[in-house]
């Protein structure tokens, strides 16, 4: 019975062995404890988090979606895989989302940005000189890291810490509760919650931010009723450390279709990329904000370009500057290329008030109303406080 | 070839051994309380009827299946805890010879050549050459394996039986499916390896290949030795028959059988077993039936009968098995092993 | 004849006589690459990634070239695989049919082998020659093992090698660009060719493991395939399933998809380490399972 034993323990410790590699697989860390920090206040922590250069480091952040969005052609946008992000320190970064079988990359040094797209092997550029350097900052945050967008904004860090705050007192209670750890990753976990009177659907937003190096690693957006977070987009990995130059230059392939725009033509070709679509105006030109806070509703008269990003620039006005690049990248890359009116009649319920009548969409986190004349109410707010906003215009 | 070799080790050794050997396959007994004793340099026969355990117990001698219990020694050697000591000096030929159908034959003799441990590298291709030549398949060796006659397949096994020098070599059921000259083909090359002080075991059953070329026969019926010796001393111990001839043969049996006198219908008349009799009163009792005994001739008692009432006691004892004719072939064997028809007694793993 | 003569002076061995490794090696991998299906099966995975690379070819110079925008051909949710956009190309047309084949016809063929190294050589009572030459059960397990290897490379090594003359020929040395938009060179290019073919073999070898524990098992080659077959495809619709992603991790298949990292760049090795780590896992099941099934049969 010798060898029968042999073999016995033989299946058993390599069935042992692989199996327990397999569990390391399935149990990426986070299984730790949560690290022990010194103390800090929320007033502090953001004005650190403002006040820090982000570092040179190269990271890969995920999304986790379970924002329950209708299954329209412009939600793949968010049927990525991941995010690598590698940034430089000071001005240049490059994102590029992974798709299963194609990838999107954006790379933005100091004199150029590129949007490359290998499924359809076509490449955006977008230059410009001194003089449009201010405005080309400003708007081409769509395909670059939105912390250049927040450096300019926010001169003094300190100061606008305190603003923000102030801004964000009399809806939400701020405090920094505890810690995690994120990308392996010692963190402090920012947490915002609506006060009472607010009338959203959220629970509450979370950021943790690095201890060390003050980055915002992870954005969690929770839900009434839901343990887990609707929407999370953080880093998987993290990597604080110099970057190669040459990931900052962009050379687009050839035979690949390249377009080239100057900054100063920006704002024409974001009309043009509209108009491909089909939809009268751009993206954020004709929306109003009726309410603020948690309950703030958007209202405009086009269409939501992409659901996702609508609902999570309802948020607090602050919370903006916490998105990584990865998640206007994200949102951005959502041509709005869809029969909006025939998707509704699938997609939503039919709703009607004073305004008149349309059609209701909602998600886990919020809504919106499409009215049949064209206009658009969104919100992170149950149906009613849309259909009031509507009804307020 | 032509000197007779030194019988290495001390006379009256035991090329191999078991004790107590058993195996049960998923509840039946294949093989029960097997002491088996093969001396050095001997030919051993093993006989047996289909399912009898012969395949079984070779299988166990080289390792090849784990006993259930028991002892196996092998050229001194305990098997299967140090098999690989001792394989190298055993050439087999197990059930049949199993090689792949789209090499040539010397291809395939050349892969198991490979695993020999006892030839290097360089002796490969003269050793394939040899064992080719010696089983007479030199002409054939380039053709493929799937294009030779049930014959041909079966001196290819006994080929890579002989790759290596060996010391002992088990051949089950050699000429299985070989014509009259490749019958004498397999018992020259037996008693070559006889003259060599090689051991030999061979299971067949074919009585008369047993008898014209063993100097040992083992008898299994059931999983159980029913007897074992020397042939000679076998063919002794049969006990003394009286063939009457007569062309009233069943009534002969009757005469005798009402005298208590144990006999059995033979072709020419019937054979008379004289244990507790003698020919002068077996001839009396006919005569007096009023018998016509024609003629009557004491026979030595042919190892056919031996094997036969041995096997026929067992058989009648269980009350199912009775005594295999000998000259049935055993179809299953001809068949290699993964396309067998399901043996009712000797599972083939 | 000489050799029989010495026979009985012979001493009895002093201690185990082994035949040297190599030569069972030899022995073995001359009998892998001489059985005609293999050879079939090997033609043919040379042959689909030029019939790919060509049909592409023609697709693409042919029909309208779907590149600008607008709603495609491909309706929603339908992203069109790599092929179609750069699918010529001398890097990604061998990496493509590489991962295509990976999903169904690489492992096969790696379960084919691993079936005929030890169900097949049983069914045909080969393995009964080895075994009692002696070659000892571990050291036949690795001799098995070795020449399932040796197919997976060398699969792999053709699917590729094919992949890349073709895309050679179709598109020349210098179009060679990443999905990230960068130009890469031939040495580059050939580098992370390298990379995929060790990466696949490892993969395939997982694959063969877990193939060699049920060609130990049984004695009929097809159940190994139908097995491994089975098995992928069920992996396949599990990891269809979201409800059941604590369960993806433990699936081999699950790796399949980290092949494309390496058209990005720079090359994101998480998923490929990761997928490496995988198969190293299901490797080490599979053979310690092959082992001990190997050692307890009866021969």
């Amino acid at each position: 019975m010798r060898p029968r034993t042999k073999a016995l323990v033989a299946a058993g410790s390599g069935i042992a062995v692989g199996l327990g590699g397999l569990a390391l697989t399935a149990l990426p860390a986070g299984a730790d404890d949560d690290p022990v920090l010194p103390a800090i206040d929320a007033e502090q922590l953001v004005t650190s988090a403002l006040e820090a250069t982000p570092p040179a480091f190269d990271g890969v952040a995920e999304v986790s979606n379970e924002l329950g969005l209708p299954a329209v052609p412009g939600a793949d946008a968010l049927d990525f895989e991941s995010v690598r992000v590698f940034h430089d320190g000071a001005e240049s970064a490059r994102v590029q989302v992974e798709r299963p079988t194609s990838e999107l990359t954006f790379v933005k040094n100091t004199d150029e940005a590129w949007a490359y797209d290998s499924q359809e092997n076509s490449a955006r550029q977008l230059t410009w000189d001194d003089a449009d350097l201010a405005a080309a900052r400003e708007r081409a945050g769509q395909h670059a890291a939105k912390q250049g967008h927040a450096e300019a904004r926010m001169a003094d860090p300190a100061q606008a810490a305190t603003e923000i705050i102030e801004q964000l007192r009399p809806t939400s209670d701020i405090v920094v509760d505890g810690t995690a750890r994120v990308a392996d990753r010692a963190a402090y976990e920012l947490v915002l919650t609506p006060k009472p009177t607010e009338k959203t659907l959220l629970r509450e937003i979370t950021v943790a931010i690095d201890e060390q190096t003050r980055v915002p690693l992870r954005f969690d957006v929770y839900a009434n009723g839901r343990s887990e977070p609707v929407l999370s987009l953080g880093f998987v990995e993290f990597e604080v450390g110099a970057q190669d130059a040459g990931l900052f230059e962009f050379t687009p392939p050839a035979g690949a279709d390249v377009k080239t725009t100057d900054a100063g033509d920006v704002a024409q070709a974001r009309g043009e990329h509209a108009g491909e679509a089909g939809e009268p105006g751009g993206p954020g030109e004709s929306l109003t904000t009726v309410g603020d806070g948690w309950d703030a509703v958007l209202v405009g008269t086009v269409p939501a370009e992409a659901l996702g990003q609508d609902v999570a620039g309802a948020g607090p006005a602050g919370s903006e500057g916490f998105l990584g690049g990865a998640g206007s990248a994200g949102g951005g890359s959502a041509g709005g290329e869809q029969d909006l009116a025939g998707l509704l009649a699938q997609i939503g319920q039919p709703v009607s008030g004073e305004f008149g009548s349309g059609s209701y969409v909602r998600i886990a986190v919020g809504g919106a109303i499409v009215t049949d004349d064209g206009r658009v109410a969104a919100g992170a707010v149950p149906q009613q406080v849309l259909v009031d906003a509507l009804d307020q215009q | 070839m032509t000197e007779p070799a030194v019988i290495a080790g001390s006379a009256g050794a035991v090329a191999a051994r078991t004790r107590g050997l058993r195996k049960v396959y998923r509840g039946t007994v294949a093989v029960d309380g097997v002491d088996l004793e093969v001396p050095e340099g001997a030919v051993v026969g093993m006989l047996g009827p289909n399912g009898s355990g012969k395949t079984t117990t070779i299988r166990m001698l080289l390792g090849l299946v784990q006993p259930t219990e028991g002892e196996i020694e092998l050229l001194g050697v305990p098997v299967p805890g140090a098999a690989d000591r001792v394989l190298p000096h055993v050439g087999a030929l197990v059930e049949g010879p199993g090689f792949h159908p789209f090499l040539s034959g010397r291809e395939n003799l050349l892969r198991f050549a490979a695993a020999e441990p006892l030839l290097s590298g360089r002796e490969l291709d003269g050793a394939v050459s040899a064992a080719l030549e010696r089983v007479g398949l030199a002409g054939a060796a380039r053709k493929k394996y799937r294009a030779y006659s049930l014959g041909m397949k079966q001196r290819l096994g006994l080929a890579s039986a002989l790759l290596a020098p060996r010391r002992l070599v088990v051949l089950d059921e050699p000429t299985n499916g070989l014509d009259p000259a490749g019958t004498q083909e397999v018992r020259r090359i037996i008693a070559e390896l006889h003259a060599q002080g090689v051991t030999v075991l061979v299971s067949s059953h074919l009585l008369a290949e047993v008898e014209a070329t063993c100097t040992h026969v083992v008898v299994l019926n059931a999983g159980v030795v029913v007897a074992q010796g020397p042939l000679d001393d076998l063919l002794e111990s049969g006990n003394p028959t009286l063939l009457v001839v007569t062309a009233d043969g069943a009534a002969a049996a009757a005469a005798l059988h009402d005298h208590r006198v144990t006999a059995w219908l033979a072709p020419a008349g019937v054979r008379v077993d004289l244990t507790g009799t003698t020919p002068a009163t077996v001839i009396e009792t006919l005569v007096r039936a009023g018998v016509r005994v024609d003629e009557a001739r004491r026979e030595r008692t042919g190892l056919e009968d031996v094997f036969a009432r041995l096997t026929h006691d067992l058989g009648e004892a269980s009350g199912e098995r009775t005594a295999d004719q000998p000259a049935a072939a055993e179809p299953a064997s001809d068949q290699p092993a993964g396309a067998r028809p399901a043996p009712d007694q000797e599972p083939v793993r | 004849m000489t050799a029989q003569a010495t026979v009985a002076t012979q001493e009895p061995a002093p201690d185990r006589l082994r035949a040297p490794v190599g030569r069972l090696l030899r022995a073995e991998l001359r009998w892998i690459f001489r059985r005609p299906r293999t050879l079939v099966v090997l033609g043919l995975l040379t042959v689909l990634p030029v019939i790919t690379g060509v049909a592409v070819d023609l697709t693409a110079n042919g029909g309208a070239a779907p590149a600008t925008g607008g709603p495609g051909p491909d309706g929603p949710g339908g992203e069109p695989p790599i092929f179609v956009t750069m699918a010529t190309s001398a890097f990604v047309l061998p990496l493509g049919s590489l991962m295509t084949l990976l999903m169904l016809l690489l492992p096969l063929t790696v379960a084919m082998a691993a079936g005929d190294a030890l169900a097949g050589e049983q069914s045909h009572g080969a393995l009964r020659g080895w075994l009692l030459a002696p070659v000892a059960r571990g050291r036949l397990l690795v001799v098995k093992a070795v020449g399932v290897l040796v197919v997976a490379l060398v699969a792999a090594t053709l699917v590729v090698a094919s992949g890349f003359v073709t895309g050679l020929v179709l598109a020349g040395a210098d179009n060679l660009a990443s999905m990230s938009g960068t130009e890469l060179s031939l040495g580059e290019v050939l580098g992370r060719l390298v990379v995929a073919i060790a990466w696949a073999t490892l993969y395939l070898m997982a694959v063969g493991a877990v193939a060699l524990a049920i060609s130990a098992s049984t004695e009929h080659p097809m159940l190994v395939v139908v097995s491994v077959l089975g098995g992928l495809i069920v992996s396949g619709v599990l990891l269809q399933i979201s409800a059941l992603d604590w369960l993806h991790p433990y699936l081999l298949p699950q790796s399949l998809g980290s092949l494309v990292d390496l058209i990005r760049d720079p090359v994101a090795t998480g998923g490929l380490g990761e997928g490496a780590f995988r198969a190293l896992c299901y490797l080490v099941i599979g053979m310690s399972l092959a082992y001990a099934r190997l050692t307890t049969r009866d021969g």
